[in-house]
């Protein structure tokens, strides 16, 4: 069900994306109405197109129905549309979204040097020696990088 | 005109700007060898600390970015087989046949030496055409002006992926994301849901990091495994090779100016250019025997179309302010950053700025290519680097990158999403390159739009050059759609004709 779920999404999330992005012109072009004639002019006019644009492009979306599109998807290697590819995608986003998290916990330097040794070592397996290297070389990459930039950091909401 | 491309010169060879100059082509290079890495992710990767540094300097490091990829790129086309960006693809049908038979170092120093001559013809047209475009764009009015902006976000919605109606659905909803905040012609705040955050509008650092870094990066770990597995050496005959280049030199001059006229025209980017050049010079041998089997003409040509391009690319981004390429909208956006409003005022009043971008671009070809002849060696190997160890230093980089932006928590929850939506678009193919042009020319839409309404209501739409240039828009739309189907049917032959020829060898291996 799982994997059915998957590869649903990854095959034909095409259709529900541009009805998603249809939803968001016809809610610009709604809410625009309400403005002065200088803040409403260019996202009626944007609007209006892109509803056209969508509308049409639901249609041959339709017509195409059951055909499978390949060239739609030039850019994507073999194999990354399996569900496997897209739950491993998932893991990843999941991934950076812990470091953003961690980022404004526990300040950005603390953050980067546990994130990069956890991913290496976590997910990676990779001996300690060079997770270790590599998480205190980017520590001081980017205390480096915060001197000579004059680079901000985030007051840590934990500590 | 002498004055100021004197004057620019003068004002890039600042050691400092130098210095940026050197960074952005040791960076182009990088990301260059990397397969799956582009020009585009390196420039959106230093976008956010460009703020508070002098213009020309941060000019010469996103130049030096955007000139070095091509010429890195040819590592990997030649060394694996595996193009290095999308503008190699074509260097792979002869130049991987001459590194299995041992003949990497000839294959690549011609493709450096054609990089390099392409390059400097490239920077000479644009600076050529710099002086006779002028008066010619200073005539335009708003309206024509706005005609324009469509004209390059057509072509480029047009032809970026392979569905003109997704990718024109993208360049409009980046219209629409850019719409967001402020208005720019009356005291009003739109879509903004009463979060302060949102009345700046969308930052682009934000919207460019998280449609092209985080896909980019997400999709390379999950592929898993090393970038590249173990070629073979370099082996002898860089100096064959460049003397190869100097052979054909009427080839590489050839391709050069197509590179520029191809690259000229907004949307028809890299992923082309090297095919029709391929294509032309299998076509037009006396001799296409040896094509695809390792033929050093097979990497000439398109190697130095590649680089040329760079100049053709920069026209309409200097000239009209549409940008020629993804990659030259981040130069775009870099130029709103330092406060330059891009488009035809440029020409008169930051016409240094101007030469410096020609003169970065042509010292950026020179560096790129010594760098990548006296390091090839140590280059070549930085592609056996294990993904996983890259990786996590770039997600850290650009987080932080993003963080500098307004230093709110919502910086990095918007870098996520728009990661997340670009990755979604990549998977439902939909092209994301006209989602960020769009973005990036909403506002300067918006006010031409705006100002011809006020100036002649909706007659504006009736002007001798607006229905010129309308006319133009659709030729060149359908004329482009052309001939990048033609080139794609043509693709399609020649990679089925060389499997067909390798179909026996494959019989050999156990």
């Amino acid at each position: 069900m799982k994997a059915r779920l998957i590869a649903a999404l990854t095959q034909h999330l095409q259709t529900p994306f541009v009805l998603l992005i249809l939803a968001c012109l016809v809610a610009i072009f709604w809410i625009s109405q309400g403005f002065s004639l200088g803040a409403r002019l260019f996202p009626s006019v944007v609007a209006g197109i892109g509803i056209l644009l969508a509308v049409l492009e639901l249609g041959r979306q339709a017509v195409r129905r059951g055909a499978r599109e390949e060239s739609d998807f030039s850019d994507l290697a073999e194999g990354e549309e399996t569900p496997a590819f897209f739950a491993r995608g998932l893991l990843f986003f999941t991934w950076m979204g812990g470091f953003m998290a961690l980022f404004l916990l526990i300040g950005a330097l603390p953050a980067a040097g546990l994130y990069v040794l956890a991913f290496l070592k976590l997910q990676y397996r990779t001996p300690w020696l060079p997770s270790l290297a590599l998480s205190g070389s980017l520590v001081a990459l980017l205390w480096g990088l915060g001197v000579a930039l004059q680079l901000r950091w985030p007051t840590p909401l934990l500590l | 005109m002498l004055d100021a491309l004197i004057n620019a010169l003068w004002i890039l060879l600042d050691p400092f700007r130098l210095m940026m100059l050197f960074t952005g082509v040791a960076m182009g290079i990088a990301v260059g060898i990397l397969p799956g890495l582009g020009g585009l992710m390196g420039m959106a990767l230093v976008l956010p600390f460009l703020f508070g540094m002098d213009a020309y300097a941060g000019v010469a490091l996103l130049i030096g970015i955007a000139a070095a990829v091509p010429s890195a790129d040819t590592f990997p086309s030649v060394l694996m087989g595996i193009p290095g960006s999308s503008g190699s693809q074509a260097t792979i049908m002869d130049g991987y046949p001459m590194a299995q038979r041992g003949e990497a170092a000839r294959a690549l120093g011609a493709a450096f030496t054609a990089s390099l001559i392409g390059g400097l013809i490239g920077a000479l047209a644009l600076s050529a055409v710099v002086p006779f475009a002028r008066p010619l764009i200073l005539a335009f009015g708003s309206p024509e002006l706005f005609m324009l902006t469509l004209l390059g976000l057509s072509m480029i919605g047009v032809l970026s992926g392979n569905r003109p109606l997704k990718g024109m659905l993208a360049a409009v909803a980046g219209l629409a994301l850019g719409t967001i905040g402020g208005a720019p012609v009356a005291a009003e705040y739109r879509f903004a849901a009463d979060f302060l955050y949102l009345y700046d509008g969308l930052s682009l650092v934000i919207v460019a990091l998280g449609l092209f870094a985080l896909p980019e990066i997400i999709d390379l770990l999950a592929r898993g495994g090393a970038i590249a597995e173990r070629s073979r050496g370099l082996g002898q005959g860089w100096v064959r090779g460049a003397k190869d280049t100097l052979q054909h030199k009427w080839l590489v001059v050839r391709h050069s100016i197509i590179g520029v006229a191809i690259g000229a025209i907004p949307g028809m980017g890299s992923s082309i250019i090297d095919w029709v050049n391929y294509g032309i010079a299998a076509q037009t041998s006396k001799d296409r025997s040896q094509f695809g089997k390792g033929d050093v003409r097979g990497v000439i040509a398109p190697e130095s179309a590649n680089n040329a391009k760079e100049g053709g690319v920069l026209m309409p981004t200097l000239l009209f302010g549409v940008p020629g390429s993804s990659a030259m909208a981040m130069l775009l956006a870099a130029l709103m950053i330092f406060g330059v409003q891009p488009g035809p005022q440029m020409l008169t009043r930051d016409l240094d700025l101007v030469f410096v971008i020609i003169w970065s671009l042509a010292l950026a070809n020179v560096f790129g290519t010594l760098i990548c002849l006296l390091l090839s060696k140590p280059i070549s190997r930085l592609t056996f680097i294990p993904f996983q160890y890259i990786a996590p230093v770039i997600i850290v980089i650009v987080v932080v990158g993003a963080w500098q932006e307004t230093r709110h928590w919502a910086d990095l929850a918007l870098l996520l999403g728009f990661g997340l939506l670009g990755w979604i678009m990549k998977r439902s193919g939909m092209p994301r390159p006209p989602l960020l042009i769009g973005f990036i020319l909403s506002g300067l839409a918006e006010r031409y739009l705006w100002m011809s309404y006020n100036l002649y209501d909706w007659a504006w739409l009736l002007r001798p050059g607006v229905l010129t240039i309308g006319a133009l828009a659709v030729f060149l739309v359908v004329g482009s759609v052309m001939l990048k189907r033609s080139t794609e049917r043509s693709t399609d032959a020649l990679q089925h004709a060389d499997d067909d020829r390798k179909a026996p060898g494959r019989e050999d291996k156990p």
